[in-house]
């Protein structure tokens, strides 16, 4: 049984940079409870 | 592996040729199903956790969530099939025909596969596929099980910290690949997580349910283990 979603947004806050290929990731939870 | 069996007419002799050949576990697991959660420890076949047959959701779930509440992503929807593949299948059947490269043996970044993979699916996508661009965004989610062994093989019966970290980061994983970060490189590129802070202020537990983060749902102010 499903208890909660979690939700997880993810962004590219910067790169790549210098030849490497270096991203920067931002995240941010959330949830929710089935219906 | 690709075996082809010819026979020489002067020596009649059998001759055996052998090759590589790419193969996906996920062509054959797929055929199975419905998928597992592996409950416990105790480890689960690998096939048995990779089934895809049956309802797109697991048994029982009753989230709500169907298989169009997933987003397309290089043609294809972002489900638990696609996400799938990310681990154990081709490239192609995960993000589409511009991943086809990475079908013939070159190697990128995967998802890890069950019991360590947790993405069920991606339901928003912003910014072009292999764009490689500042500000991409992708929403993805996980639904979390009452009984895994994470919860189990922990003593406290919390979800481990380590577990939260790949929910965060298996998604970030996936928008890197998205970006393109591995397209027009001639080198087979890997992912290394450099640093980041993640504080965690509940632990969570499924006996408890969902909590907000306050101080009277039910959780020590410890952190998560």
């Amino acid at each position: 049984m499903i208890i909660e979603t979690f939700a997880v947004e993810c962004s590219v806050a910067g790169g790549p940079a210098d030849g490497v290929r270096i991203f920067a990731m931002d995240t941010a939870f959330g949830s929710s409870r089935p219906p | 592996m690709l075996a082809s069996w010819t026979r020489e007419r002067t020596s009649n002799l059998a001759k055996i040729e052998r090759g590589c050949v790419p193969g996906w576990p996920l062509e054959y697991w797929r055929q199975l199903g419905p998928p597992m959660i592996q409950p416990s420890g105790q480890p689960v076949p690998l096939p048995a956790l990779g089934g895809l047959r049956g309802p797109d959701r697991l048994p029982g779930l009753e989230t709500g969530r169907g298989p169009d509440h997933a987003a397309l992503a290089g043609g294809i929807r972002q489900d638990c099939a696609a996400l799938l593949s990310y681990a154990w299948g081709r490239f192609s059947t995960a993000i589409g025909p511009l991943f086809a490269d990475f079908d013939q043996g070159r190697r990128a970044p995967r998802l890890p596969g069950p019991p360590y993979h947790f993405m069920t699916r991606v339901i928003a996508v912003d910014g072009p596929l292999g764009g490689m661009q500042e500000g991409s965004t992708v929403t993805a989610e996980y639904d979390v099980p009452d009984q895994a062994w994470c919860f189990e093989q922990n003593a406290s019966g919390a979800m481990p910290f380590a577990v939260l970290m790949e929910i965060a980061l298996q998604p970030c994983g996936w928008l890197a690949m998205y970006a393109g970060s591995v397209l027009g490189s001639p080198a087979d590129l890997v992912f290394r997580n450099l640093d980041g802070t993640g504080p965690s202020r509940v632990r969570y537990r499924p006996a408890l349910g969902p909590c907000a983060p306050a101080p009277n749902c039910g959780t020590s102010p410890r952190p998560a283990e």
